[in-house]
C-alpha cells in the first residue's frame, strides 16, 4: 500500500544528489572542526604538547639550560628508591589529604544541612559561608594566615586573653605548621557546602514524612534517607576534593616563603616538584615527579570510583 | 654615536637595528629608575631604543631560564655573581673581555676586586654595576640599653659569642641578642673564609665538613643559650628585610647587605624601635683576615644578542654617565664607579641611605676590609639546602653529622 506523504510544494524539485549530499556533509564537518579547532589547539600546544614533552623530558637529564640527555628510568629509581624528599613531600600531601577532606565534607555537609532547614538570611548566610572559598587560596589569605598562626599572632593573643598565655608559633614549628594548612583548607568549605545545599533540595520531602510516619528519628532520618540519596553528591564533592588536595601549592608557598618548612613540614608534593624544576633547574626529574603525581591521582581517583560502585546509591538503581 | 652590528638575529633578544632589550629584576621603582636612564642614553644616541622587561627577582631568575631553555633571552640581561657561572657555563653569555679592552666598555673607574666578581674561569661575564657586602648591623639603642659593650671590627667569633651573651643579659623580655645566621649561606662564606678556607674550589666546596659541623654547632649553642631568635622565627629571616627580627626590633644584631642596613633603620624608627643601626666588619678568627665577602649585580651580554655594539653602549652608559648614577640613584647595591660614587655623594638630591650605603662601602674598600670569592653553577639550589638542613638540625629531626654529610652529598651532585 502506498504510502501519502506530505511534502512542501517543491520537495520534490530540490532533492539533491549523492555527490552534492556527501558535499554538504564535507562542508559541515568542516565547519564543525573550523568551529572546534580553537580548542583542538589549544589542547594540543598547551595541553597535549607540553605532557608529550614533559614524559619525554622524565626520561633525560635536562638541566634546561642544557639539551637534554637520555637517561632511561633513572629519575624514576631515584625518585623510588634514593630520595627521601620524595616520601616526605607524598607523606605532607598525603596527611593533608586525608585530614583535609574529610574535615571539609563534613563541615560543608552540617551548615548546608542546617541551611537546609529554611533559615532566614540563607542567601546572606550562602554568601557569607561560601565567600572564603573564593578568596581562600589567594596569596593574601597565606599571608594573613602567617599573622593568624604565628608565636606573637592573634591566636596566641586571643588564648593570652584567656589565660592560655603562649609563645608557641603554631606554622612556624613543624609539629603543628601542616594544620594550619588544613585549617585553612577546611575553612574553605563553602563551594562543598553549596553543592550539598543543591544535593539537599533534590530529596522529595516525601521521603521524609514516610520515614518520620515510620518512626524514624532525625538521626535515622539522616543515616537511611539524606546520605543514600546525597551519595552521588558527596563522592562528587570528595573526587574534586582529593584531587584538588593533591595538586596544593599555593598556601603552602606562601606561607613557606617557598621552602616547605619549616623542617620540610609543609613540604606539598606539588612544592616539591617546582623546587626541583624552578629552583634546582632539574627539569627532567621535575618532569618524573609530574608523573608520579598524574599517576597518584589517577589511582586515588580509580579507586574512589571502584568504592562508588557499593558506596554511592543513584536513584534509578534496583 | 653607536655602531650598529649588522647581524640582527631572529631570535625575540636579538635586536633588529639599533633596539635591544634589556632584562632585569626590581620594584616598580626601580623600574621608573631604570627608565630614566634609558631616556638618557637615548637622548645620547638617538636611534638606539632600549626596551625593557622586568619582574621581581625570584619570577625573574626563573624566567630568565626558561627564556633560555626557550632561545629568547634578552640582550642585556640583569646577572648576579651568585647565578652568573650557571649561564656562563651553559654557553647563553658572550665574554665581555674584548669590549672592555677595546674601551667600549670602560670599567677603569671599577675596582678590579669588584670587577672579578663578574668573572667566570678568568672571563669576564657581567659587568658588575651594584655590590653587596655582608656586614654585621646592630641596634645601637639596644646594644647601649643591655649595657654590652658595643661590637667592634675587630671580633673573633668567640668574642662575637660573648658579646651576645652579655648583651642578651641586659635585653629586655621578647628580645634576643641575635637572629639564627647558620641558615644563611653568605654568613656562613663569611664563617669559611675568616678561617682562612676557600668557600669554593672550583666545582667543589673548598673547606672541609669540621668548619660546617662547627659552624652548625655554634648556633645551636646559641639557640639553647636563648641568645638567638627560637628556630621558629627562622621563615621571618628568609622573607622581606622589613619583616626580620632585627627590623622589628626583636633582634639587636644580625648580618646584612649594606644596602638592607638603612631600611632597617628606616622600619626600626617608624615602630620607635631603635633609632639607628650600627655597623662593623664580619667577626675573623684573625683581624689581618677580612670576613666581608662581596656579591655583585650587574649586567651580562647574551650569547646570541644579534647588536653586541648597542648593548655595550648601554652597559658602558649605565656604568660610567654621571647622570645616570644619578637618575639610578644606587638602586641596586652600591654603584661600583668610584666616579659615580663621588657623584652621588657629592649631589643634595641624593638620598641620606644612599649616601650613608657608599660612605660605608668606601670605608670598607679603603680598609681592604673585603674578600672576593667566585660562585659556581648551582650555588642557589646549595643556599636552599643549607637553609633546609639547618632547620632540620634545629628541630631535632637530624644530627649535625647526619646534616653536614647531606649537605655534602647535595654540593657534589647540584655544583658545576
Amino acid at each position: 500500500m502506498a504510502v501519502a506523504i506530505d511534502r512542501p510544494p517543491d520537495a520534490g524539485t530540490t532533492r539533491t544528489s549523492p555527490a552534492a549530499r556527501r558535499g554538504s556533509a564535507r562542508h559541515e564537518n568542516l565547519s564543525g572542526y573550523l568551529f572546534l579547532s580553537p580548542w583542538l589547539i589549544g589542547f594540543v600546544t598547551i595541553v597535549a604538547g607540553p605532557m608529550a614533552a614533559s614524559l619525554y623530558f622524565s626520561f633525560t637529564h635536562y638541566s634546561v639550560l642544557r639539551s637534554p640527555k637520555w637517561t632511561g628510568v633513572d629519575n624514576y629509581l631515584r625518585m623510588l628508591t634514593e630520595d627521601p624528599r620524595f616520601w616526605t613531600s607524598l607523606e605532607v600531601t598525603l596527611t593533608y589529604l586525608v585530614t583535609s577532606v574529610p574535615l571539609v565534607q563534613v563541615f560543608a555537609l552540617f551548615l548546608a544541612a542546617i541551611l537546609n532547614r529554611g533559615v532566614r538570611g540563607l542567601t546572606v548566610y550562602r554568601a557569607v559561608f561560601y565567600l572564603p572559598s573564593l578568596i581562600g587560596g589567594s596569596v593574601a589569605i597565606a599571608i594573613l594566615w602567617r599573622y593568624l598562626f604565628d608565636g606573637d599572632g592573634l591566636l596566641n593573643n586571643m588564648l593570652a586573653t584567656v589565660g592560655l598565655s603562649t609563645e608557641h608559633s603554631w606554622i612556624g614549628s613543624p609539629e603543628t605548621s601542616l594544620w594550619t594548612l588544613v585549617i585553612l583548607n577546611v575553612w574553605q568549605f563553602g563551594a562543598a557546602m553549596i553543592i550539598y545545599l543543591a544535593g539537599l533540595r533534590q530529596i522529595p520531602a516525601e521521603l521524609y514524612e514516610s520515614a518520620a510516619m515510620d518512626g524514624a528519628g532525625a538521626a535515622r532520618r539522616f543515616w537511611s534517607v539524606t546520605l543514600p540519596l546525597l551519595s552521588p553528591v558527596i563522592f562528587f564533592n570528595v573526587l574534586m576534593n582529593v584531587v584538588s588536595a593533591f595538586q596544593a601549592f599555593n598556601t603552602a608557598y606562601i606561607v613557606s616563603n617557598g621552602t616547605g618548612g619549616p623542617a620540610d613540614s609543609t613540604l606539598f608534593y606539588t612544592l616539591y616538584l617546582y623546587q626541583r624544576g624552578f629552583l634546582d633547574f632539574d627539569m627532567g626529574y621535575a618532569s618524573a615527579l609530574g608523573w608520579g603525581l598524574l599517576v597518584l591521582v589517577a589511582a586515588s581517583a580509580a579507586g574512589l570510583f571502584a568504592l562508588s560502585r557499593h558506596l554511592v546509591f543513584y536513584g534509578d538503581e534496583r | 654615536m653607536v655602531a650598529v652590528a649588522g647581524c640582527g638575529g631572529t631570535r625575540q633578544g636579538a635586536a633588529h637595528g639599533n633596539s635591544i632589550t634589556y632584562a632585569f629584576w626590581g620594584s616598580p621603582s626601580r623600574a621608573k629608575k631604570v627608565n630614566a636612564v634609558i631616556e638618557l642614553f637615548g637622548a645620547r644616541h638617538p636611534g638606539a631604543r632600549i626596551r625593557t622587561q622586568v619582574a621581581d627577582y625570584s619570577s625573574y631568575v626563573e624566567g630568565l631560564t626558561v627564556r633560555a631553555a626557550g632561545g629568547g633571552l634578552a640582550c642585556a640581561l640583569g646577572m648576579q655573581s651568585t647565578f652568573c657561572a650557571q649561564y656562563a657555563e651553559a654557553g647563553l653569555l658572550r665574554p665581555l673581555d674584548d669590549l672592555t679592552e677595546s674601551g667600549q666598555i670602560d670599567v677603569s673607574n671599577i675596582p678590579d676586586d669588584v670587577l672579578a666578581a663578574g668573572r667566570v674561569d678568568g672571563v669576564q661575564y657581567m659587568i658588575p654595576t651594584g655590590t653587596f657586602v655582608r656586614i654585621l648591623g646592630y641596634n645601637a639603642d639596644l646594644v647601649a640599653s643591655s649595657g654590652a659593650t658595643a661590637p667592634t671590627s675587630d671580633m673573633t667569633w668567640d668574642n662575637y659569642a660573648a658579646f651576645l651573651r652579655e648583651m642578651q643579659r641586659g635585653l629586655p623580655d621578647g628580645v634576643r641578642a641575635t637572629e639564627i645566621e647558620a641558615t644563611n649561606m653568605f654568613t656562613l662564606t663569611s664563617w669559611v673564609v675568616g678561617h682562612g678556607e676557600r668557600m669554593f674550589d672550583g666545582d667543589r666546596l673548598g673547606f672541609g665538613k669540621s668548619l660546617l659541623a662547627e659552624w652548625f654547632q655554634l648556633w645551636l649553642e646559641l639557640t639553647s643559650d636563648g641568645v638567638t631568635v627560637p628556630p621558629s622565627a627562622i621563615p621571618k629571616q628568609t622573607g622581606s628585610v622589613e619583616l626580620t627580627p632585627l627590623a622589628q626590633g626583636t633582634a639587636a644584631i644580625g648580618t646584612r647587605d649594606i644596602p638592607h642596613l638603612h631600611v632597617t633603620e628606616q622600619v626600626l624608627a617608624a615602630n620607635e624601635r631603635g633609632t639607628a643601626i650600627s655597623e662593623v666588619s664580619m667577626p675573623s678568627p684573625e683581624v689581618s683576615r677580612s670576613a666581608n665577602v662581596l656579591g655583585a649585580n650587574g649586567i651580562a651580554i647574551s650569547a646570541d644578542c644579534g647588536d653586541v655594539a648597542t648593548t655595550a653602549a648601554f652597559i658602558d652608559f649605565f656604568t660610567n654617565n654621571a647622570e645616570a648614577a644619578l637618575a639610578f640613584k644606587s638602586d641596586n647595591g652600591i654603584v661600583t664607579n668610584v666616579h659615580a660614587q663621588d657623584v652621588l655623594i657629592g649631589d643634595s638630591k641624593t638620598p641620606q641611605g644612599v649616601k650613608r650605603n657608599v660612605t660605608t662601602w668606601r670605608a670598607l674598600t679603603e680598609a681592604r676590609d673585603l674578600t672576593t670569592t667566585t660562585y659556581p653553577a648551582g650555588l642557589p639550589s646549595l643556599t636552599t639546602e643549607l637553609a633546609r638542613l639547618y632547620e632540620r638540625v634545629a628541630f631535632d629531626r637530624m644530627s649535625v653529622d647526619e646534616a653536614v654529610d647531606a649537605f655534602f652529598s647535595t654540593a657534589e651532585h647540584v655544583l658545576g
